[in-house]
């Protein structure tokens, strides 16, 4: 038996993923647990947690992995400082007492924090990305593509997969990075670093790219091996406290958005542009990769592949004849990337494509469960008024509230791993509604209104509605919404006609499955709207107290959690709920 | 008694906090100037005119890769 820990830390997205044999048995973000969105903190919770469900003690490991080579960040970080002092005194006196302190120990604090005694390990930052995007997926051979912020040196990087190896063959490396530059716009745009790329992305089809060009003149070079350069004079990301440059101001006329304040149309044009230029050069890229690699098969991972827009047009105009995305591509994957490196490339362990059977796709429930056992102590406690049902009246009880335009929260089964709620921590409603895309994000996750909601679709009737050919279980592909069926679906088509398609399959998550298939059945229609189970500012819900909670400080009506289904208006009047569901802006997006 | 020592050592703690704060400014003020200024001048007046562009390519992975820190 060899297990792995594998650890992602101190950046953003703190996580842990435990691997045994090669098949991973559990993989959770910390956030879940500190209640802080994307905190970097050591994973102590989401360890604990994953050892509790693996049913393995700390000394049973066979080693602890890092997912990234901490002596090599801090020399690109020295190098930086050297490249460009004397500016970046300020940066450099904020980040040294930290790496002095505490980073530059991380060996010594896992031991500490875990009590473990036994090896400790460390992968690259973007070979941890490539085993977590290549590994999982269901193909023995593949091109392999990563693109993210920063790691080390690397930014972006090309490479190949089969069986238990992987090489990456080529990269670009700091400060040339894709993620930085749409993470610049993403600030001069007024949202958070690290975590509104998102929002940019949502508000790009209310724009038109006016200011492309201004973009490839001044910020980026791109060849056409989809290799690229940024002008680093336009940007304050190398030494200042901030992303962008006065000179980059100057370019764009003005100041950075200031959060919260109106967005005009100018900053829809930019936001459409930066996204333009974006899908450009990932696009650029792949197809570089597919010439090179000769591979007729595509994984992605990297926070830039969360972009499911340029995701589509891959998809669509690459070359490839698959694409296969991790679904939490971005840094909290890099605790399963990195255990599953070790587990196959160091410690030899065989590698069953899909992680599960042989064929098998790739699962992404992997977090807590609960059992009836756990959840009804907890609704007794708060004096919850509930029903207890079979599975088949659960599912006629929620599937009638729907067509009724209730809004549901929905907790079943295992948290999912990464950003995207696939049917466990859910929020769901009649996709068919026009008005209530603007009802839940006013009423329950108290967001802007430019926001889009995803589309949760029985797999075997996606080509019916969308134009896509080919199942998308984990909502990171985007796909228009078929001309014959322009309007039917409003709730989830965004301004553009698109949608973030999630394709529900039996084998990925039963009982959401056979929701939607009862939806349909009842409707006529068998999508539904998915959203995560949280409010702004706040991590999807983990627990049944947080859903509780969060199910009566916000605008659902019905909640079924486990077998238990809860009315909003039968619950007690007058309870006081503290905790999750209030409107938190608390972000923890460390940056170095 | 006991009440005295542990205020004073309380003061006495916050104090070498903030101490501790300015010496590491001071000294990490100084060794930016004495020390990256000069390499950077120097590594400005090596690599004038360079600029690295396309793709990069990585070394295989040496022997040990995953016990290393670098």
């Amino acid at each position: 038996m060899a297990r792995v820990l594998g650890i992602s830390a101190f950046y953003h997205d703190s996580a842990a993923c435990l691997v045994e044999n090669g098949q991973v048995v559990a993989a959770l973000q910390e956030e879940r647990f500190s209640r802080l969105k994307h905190d970097s903190s050591f994973p102590s919770r989401a360890v604990e947690a994953a050892l509790r469900m693996g049913g393995c003690a700390i000394d049973e490991l066979d080693g602890v992995v890092f997912y990234e080579k901490p002596f090599m960040k801090l020399e690109r970080l020295l190098d930086t400082y050297v490249r460009n002092c004397p500016r970046g005194l300020a940066s450099y006196l904020k980040a040294m007492p930290v790496w002095f302190k505490e980073k530059l120990w991380i060996k010594e604090l896992i031991r500490r924090e875990l009590g473990f005694d036994g090896p400790i390990l460390f992968a690259d930052h973007h070979e941890s990305h490539a085993a977590s995007a290549f590994f999982p997926s269901p193909f023995q051979s593949a091109a392999v593509l990563t693109l993210d912020g920063v790691g080390e040196w690397t930014t972006t990087s090309l490479g190949r997969g089969q069986g238990t190896r992987i090489e990456l063959i080529s990269e670009v490396r700091f400060p040339h990075s894709l993620g930085l530059l749409y993470t610049a716009f993403t600030y001069y745009l007024g949202f958070r670093v690290n975590s509104g790329e998102y929002k940019v992305m949502g508000l790009a089809p209310y724009g038109e790219p006016r200011y492309e060009g201004l973009i490839r003149d001044h910020l980026i070079h791109v060849g056409d091996d989809g290799s690229f350069r940024l002008d680093t004079r336009y940007f304050s990301y190398e030494t200042g406290l901030r992303m962008t440059s006065r000179r980059f101001h100057e370019l764009f006329g003005g100041p950075p958005r200031r959060p919260g304040s109106p967005l005009t149309d100018k900053h829809k044009d930019i936001a459409a542009s930066i996204q333009k230029v974006t899908e450009d050069v990932v696009l650029r890229i792949c197809r570089h990769l597919r010439r090179e690699s000769g591979e007729k098969f595509l994984c992605m991972a990297g926070g830039v592949a969360l972009n499911c827009v340029a995701n589509g047009k891959v998809l669509r105009e690459a070359g490839f004849e698959d694409l296969w995305i991790q679904p939490a591509a971005g840094d909290a994957g890099g605790a399963l990337g990195a255990a599953l490196a070790v587990s196959h490339a160091h410690l030899g362990q065989e590698r069953r494509t899909g992680g599960g059977t042989t064929g098998s796709r790739w699962n992404a429930l992997l977090g807590t469960s609960y059992d009836a056992d756990e959840i009804q102590p907890v609704l007794d406690g708060y004096g919850a008024v509930y029903e207890r049902l079979d599975e088949s009246s659960l599912i006629a009880r929620t599937v009638e509230a729907l067509d009724r335009g209730a809004v549901v929260g929905w907790f079943q089964g295992r948290m999912e791993f990464g950003p995207r709620a696939l049917g466990s921590r859910s929020i769901l409603a009649d996709a068919r509604r026009p008005d209530i895309k603007d009802r839940i994000n006013a009423g329950v996750k108290y967001r802007e209104s430019f926001r889009p909601f995803a589309p949760a679709v029985l797999e075997e009737s996606v080509a019916d509605y969308f134009k896509l050919d080919r199942p998308s279980p984990y909502m990171l592909l985007v796909a228009d919404v078929r001309d014959d069926r322009n309007g039917s679906i409003p709730a989830v088509t965004h301004v553009d006609g698109s949608a973030r398609v999630q394709t529900v399959s039996a084998d990925d998550n039963a009982r959401f499955y056979r929701l939607l298939r009862g939806f349909g059945s009842r409707t006529g229609c068998p999508v539904l709207l998915n959203t995560s189970f949280n409010v702004r500012g706040e991590p999807i819900i983990e627990s049944p107290e947080q859903a509780y909670q969060c199910f009566m400080r916000t605008g659902l009506d019905l909640l079924v959690i486990g077998d238990f289904l809860l009315e909003k208006e039968k619950q007690p009047s007058g309870l006081e709920i503290a905790g999750v569901g209030g409107v938190q802006t608390r972000d923890r997006g460390a940056r170095e | 008694m006991k009440k005295i020592w542990h205020a004073v050592r309380t003061v006495l703690l916050a104090v070498g906090k903030v101490l501790g704060r300015i010496n590491t400014t001071i000294l990490l003020t100084l060794l930016f100037y004495l020390l990256l200024l000069p390499l950077s001048i120097i590594r400005k007046i090596l690599e004038r005119g360079k600029k690295g562009t396309g793709w990069i390519e990585r070394a295989p992975l040496k022997e040990g890769h995953y016990k290393k820190q670098y």
